[in-house]
C-alpha cells in the first residue's frame, strides 16, 4: 500500500473512527492519538490484513482494542495521578461547565457509565447502530448487547430524573 | 430512537486534518519507533509500592512534627524492599519504580535543604492531592489494600503519613517557582521544580545514586514519548511555543493565536529543560511526554529530549 491509498482510507474512515476512540476514553486529544497509532499499526502490518470489503469493521476492532489496552496502560494511570496533582486546572475546567443544558447533562452521564455499558449506549444513541451490528462488532452475543443496554438505560434514569428524553421515556 | 450529537464531536475536520498530517509525516519522516508503546504499568502501583516499600523500613512517627530524619533518604534498605520484590522481574517496571523512588526522595530531600517546614497541621491544611480520591483509588486497588493490612495501616494513615508529606514537599516547591514565574502553566511549574530537585539531589547524592543504579542496572525510560517537529514561532516568560508548519515569513507578522489556528498546532515547552540556547525561527524536534489541552488547537507539554536542526 502507498502513503497515498492510506490517505485515501484516512480520508473515508478517521473522522468515525475519532468518535468511536472518544467514546472510549473520553478525551479528544487521546482519541486522535489512537487513531494515529491505528493507521501506522495498520501501514506497518497491512499483510495481517486480507481484503474483504470489511475495512471499516477491521479499522474499528483495532481502535476498541487500542483503546481497551489504553485503560490498562501506564499513560491512562498517570492522567488519573496529573489530575489530582494539576487538581485545580481540572477544578477550573469544571467550573467552566456549571451552566450545563440538557443535551450536555444526558452526554455527561451518559460518559459516567461504566464502559460495558457505555460502550453500547455510545454505538446505539450515538451512532445509530443497530443490536446485530455492535454485537458484531463488539463480539458479544445479541442478548449481552440488549441486556448492557438495559442496565445502562437503567443507571442513566436517576441521574436524569427531570430530563425528558425519549431514550429513557420509551424502553 | 434519539439522535444525539456528542458536543465535543460536533466538528472533528480539525482533528481529522491533525491525525491525517501526523500519520503522513511520522510515515514519511520514520522519525518515530513503529510502535508507540503504551506500558501496562500502574503509576498508582510504583508511587504506592514505593512509598510501602519506605514505610516498611521507616515506620513514620505520629507526632505532631514530622522530622527530617523520620523517613532515610536513599536508604539501600529501602530500594531492595521495593525493587527486589520477586513479583516484580519487568525491567522496565524496576527502572519506573526506581525513577519513582529518586524522584520523590529529590523532593523531600530538597524542600528539606531548603528549609521548607513539615507538620501536620501544614499538611492537613494544604491537602494537596484531593485525600479523598486518593484514598478512593487505594481502596479499589486489592494488592494496595492488602499490603497495607500486612502493615496494619488504613489507606488514610497512608495518605496522612506518608504520601501528603512528598506532595506537600513538591506543592512547596512549585509554589515557589510560581512565585518567580507569576503566569507559568502547572505542567512547566511541575517539570521545573522536578529538574531542580533531581539536580540538586544529584549533585548532593551522585556517588550513592550512581552505585545504586549499578546494582539493580537501571536505565532511564521515557514513557508514552510523544513527538513535536516544528518551528519556534515565540519565547515568553519560562517557554517557547513550536508550531508545525509555520512558515518563516509568518514569524513575527502573525500573533500566536493566529499562528496556532492558522497551522492548527502549537505546543507550549519551558524553556529551562534545553541545554542548547531557543530562539525564534529555530527548527526543533522535541521528546516529551505529558501534555495539557490549552484550547482548541494548542498544548503546554513538559520536555525530555529536544534536537535542533540547522
Amino acid at each position: 500500500m502507498l502513503v497515498k491509498e492510506l490517505e485515501e482510507i484516512m480520508e473515508l474512515h478517521t473522522e468515525r473512527l475519532i468518535r468511536l476512540a472518544y467514546y472510549y476514553v473520553k478525551d479528544l486529544q487521546e482519541a486522535e492519538d489512537i487513531v494515529q497509532d491505528v493507521f501506522i499499526k495498520f501501514y506497518d502490518n497491512q499483510q495481517k490484513y486480507e481484503e474483504r470489503g470489511e475495512l471499516k469493521a477491521y479499522l474499528s476492532k483495532l481502535v476498541i482494542n487500542k483503546c481497551k489496552d489504553y485503560f490498562r496502560s501506564w499513560t491512562y494511570r498517570k492522567i488519573q495521578v496529573q489530575q489530582k496533582i494539576f487538581a485545580k486546572q481540572t477544578i477550573a475546567r469544571r467550573d467552566m461547565l456549571v451552566q450545563q443544558d440538557e443535551q450536555t447533562l444526558i452526554e455527561t452521564a451518559i460518559f459516567a457509565l461504566p464502559l460495558k455499558q457505555r460502550e453500547v449506549l455510545s454505538y446505539f444513541y450515538f451512532e445509530e447502530m443497530p443490536v446485530a451490528e455492535i454485537a458484531k462488532l463488539l463480539s458479544i452475543p445479541d442478548s449481552t448487547v440488549k441486556t448492557r443496554l438495559r442496565r445502562g438505560r437503567e443507571l442513566l434514569k436517576p441521574k436524569l430524573q427531570h430530563i425528558e428524553w425519549e431514550v429513557l421515556l420509551h424502553e | 430512537m434519539s439522535k444525539y450529537e456528542v458536543e465535543a464531536l460536533k466538528d472533528l475536520q480539525a482533528s481529522k486534518n491533525r491525525v491525517m498530517t501526523n500519520v503522513v509525516k511520522q510515515i514519511e519522516q520514520r522519525a518515530i519507533p513503529k510502535h508507540s508503546r503504551r506500558w501496562q504499568l500502574s503509576m498508582f502501583t510504583i508511587i504506592l509500592t514505593v512509598c510501602i516499600g519506605i514505610f516498611i523500613y521507616a515506620q513514620i512517627n505520629n507526632g505532631e512534627k514530622l522530622s527530617a530524619n523520620a523517613v532515610p533518604i536513599l536508604d539501600e534498605k529501602i530500594y531492595d524492599i521495593v525493587l527486589q520484590d520477586a513479583s516484580q522481574t519487568d525491567e522496565k517496571f524496576t527502572n519506573l519504580n526506581f525513577q519513582a523512588l529518586i524522584e520523590m526522595d529529590a523532593y523531600y530531600a530538597y524542600a528539606l535543604s531548603k528549609g521548607i517546614k513539615f507538620s501536620v497541621a501544614a499538611l492537613a491544611e494544604q491537602q494537596l492531592l484531593e485525600r479523598d480520591q486518593l484514598v478512593n483509588a487505594i481502596k479499589n486497588d486489592n494488592e494496595m489494600i492488602e499490603k497495607l493490612a500486612m502493615l496494619q495501616l488504613s489507606p488514610e494513615d497512608f495518605y496522612d503519613k506518608y504520601y501528603g508529606v512528598r506532595m506537600f514537599a513538591q506543592a512547596e516547591l512549585k509554589k515557589e517557582y510560581f512565585r518567580k514565574n507569576e503566569s507559568s502553566f502547572q505542567i512547566h511549574a511541575y517539570s521545573a521544580v522536578k529538574k531542580e530537585a533531581m539536580d540538586y539531589f544529584t549533585a548532593e547524592y551522585g556517588t550513592q545514586i550512581a552505585y545504586l543504579k549499578n546494582k539493580y542496572n537501571v536505565s532511564k525510560t521515557i514513557l508514552a514519548a510523544k513527538y513535536k517537529y516544528g518551528t519556534v514561532v515565540a519565547i515568553e516568560e519560562d517557554r517557547f511555543l513550536v508550531v508545525t508548519g509555520a512558515l518563516p515569513e509568518e514569524i513575527g507578522r502573525l500573533s500566536n493565536e493566529e499562528m496556532i489556528n492558522k497551522h492548527t498546532n502549537g505546543v507550549w515547552f519551558p524553556l529551562f529543560a534545553s541545554q542548547q540556547k531557543i530562539t525564534i525561527g529555530q527548527n526543533v524536534n522535541i521528546t516529551y511526554s505529558l501534555q495539557e489541552r490549552l484550547d482548541q488547537y494548542d498544548f503546554v507539554g513538559d520536555l525530555e529530549e529536544i534536537e535542533i536542526s540547522e
